[in-house]
């Protein structure tokens, strides 16, 4: 089972692609506003040890991966999603 | 896979901004068999913010501009048979039609092409600033800013998108810097006098003349921006975690490089007051071309010119 948690800002529109790519296939997952969540704001820079969003992690087996911006081919990928 | 898409268009439109939408709003009212390829509604405008100059809106966004143009367009080909979302490749002349080869292998022949890609984030090329790219530079302070909250930041521009970034985040940072290269601001005055009014009150510093000459980091994140004092000749290290560079465009034109389109000394395709190019049937509105203003609704009435022109191409075309 793999988990999709997605680090955003209200105005980020790859933010939006990601998760408009999320919806068409059907992938579950957490948001995490960075924007009003301070937090979330420094696990998500902790992580990724970058301050750009959005940031995708997808955790199954105790292994992450992350992806840094709308990386569309690098999330079907990861998601095995049939493009 | 190559999908080959027989029938031809009498328009492709290219780029789903503002120029973009508009076009393809008078194409499809005028009942061309119009095809509009983009990424996304909205293009440049998404990453605008709060927009509150366009007429009939006291206040807007980016995002909910992007939704009413798309919205706009779906009322018109409500089946989307009119929209390919993807980025184009290239764009070749084939006979006495174009071909528009997408990057996902997609083509498409027309009549004529409406190319309203816009343009990109001009980038400072000084020492730091690549290493330090979504480290504390970024692009898009509308995307980034919020991460920025309570730590210094320096703007890095004297224009429109750096005076609205400025504003922004006075709102959200510790402190903020605006440095622009030129002997002054050149935003909309009401911008401007907002920013004045904030540095009486010790809220923000404005820098003019000030060349940004390297980020600096501690490896990880940036911890100073270096400011030549153009006047003086004095190098300033200035204590930031963020770096918002702001200052201007490039016109995206790579995927029209082979069709010998003059362009400007910058790079923007030269247009007329018809948005015609010297390329029969090639038609320019928005950012991508050479007007002064680069502005969303300046590139919405372009637009609608070279949709009319197109058009009245496509009435003529043998």
């Amino acid at each position: 089972m793999k988990n999709v948690t997605i680090y955003t800002t209200s105005a980020c529109i790859y933010c939006k692609m990601t998760k408009e790519f999320f919806a068409e296939h059907n992938i579950t997952y957490t948001e995490q506003n960075v924007a009003t969540d301070q937090s979330s704001a420094q696990e998500m820079i902790n992580k990724s040890g970058q301050m750009g969003v959005p940031v995708t992690i997808i955790s199954e087996d105790g292994k992450d991966e992350l992806v840094v911006g709308f990386d569309e081919e690098r999330l079907s990928a990861l998601l095995v999603v049939t493009a | 896979m190559q999908e080959l898409n027989n029938s031809i268009y009498d328009i492709i439109i290219v780029g789903l901004g503002p120029a973009g939408v508009t076009a393809g709003l008078y194409s499809l009212r005028n009942n061309l068999k119009t095809l509009m390829i983009g990424e996304t509604f909205g293009g440049a405008t998404l990453v605008s913010g709060e927009i509150e100059n366009w007429p009939g809106a006291v206040n807007t966004n980016g995002f909910e501009m992007a939704e009413k143009f798309e919205e706009q367009i779906r009322h018109y080909s409500p089946d989307e048979s009119c929209i390919k979302r993807s980025l184009v490749k290239t764009i070749d002349k084939q006979g006495n039609l174009f071909r528009v080869l997408n990057k996902d292998g997609t083509e498409f022949f027309s009549k004529a092409v409406i190319y309203s890609t816009g343009s990109e984030s001009r980038k400072l090329n000084i020492p730091g600033e690549q290493e330090y790219r979504n480290k504390g530079v970024t692009y898009c302070a509308t995307c980034d800013g919020p991460l920025y909250r309570n730590k210094d930041v320096a703007i890095i521009g004297g224009g429109n998108s750096a005076m609205k970034a400025s504003l922004m985040m006075l709102n959200i940072a510790k402190s903020v810097i605006v440095v622009s290269i030129n002997p002054q601001f050149s935003g909309e005055q009401i911008s401007i006098k907002q920013l004045e009014k904030a540095e009486k009150e010790g809220k923000v510093r404005m820098i003019v003349s000030g060349k940004t000459s390297e980020v600096r980091g501690n490896g990880k994140f940036v911890d100073k921006v270096v400011v030549e004092h153009v006047d003086t000749g004095v190098a300033e290290e200035i204590a930031v975690q963020g770096v918002f560079v702001e200052i201007g465009l490039i016109p995206i034109t790579e995927p029209v490089k082979e069709l010998g389109l003059k362009m400007n000394r910058i790079g923007e395709i030269e247009t007329n007051r018809e948005m015609t190019t010297n390329v029969p049937g090639f038609f320019v509105a928005g950012d991508v071309c050479d007007v002064r203003d680069k502005q969303i609704i300046v590139a919405s009435a372009l637009g609608c010119t070279a949709a009319l022109s197109a058009a009245e191409y496509v009435q003529n075309f043998e």
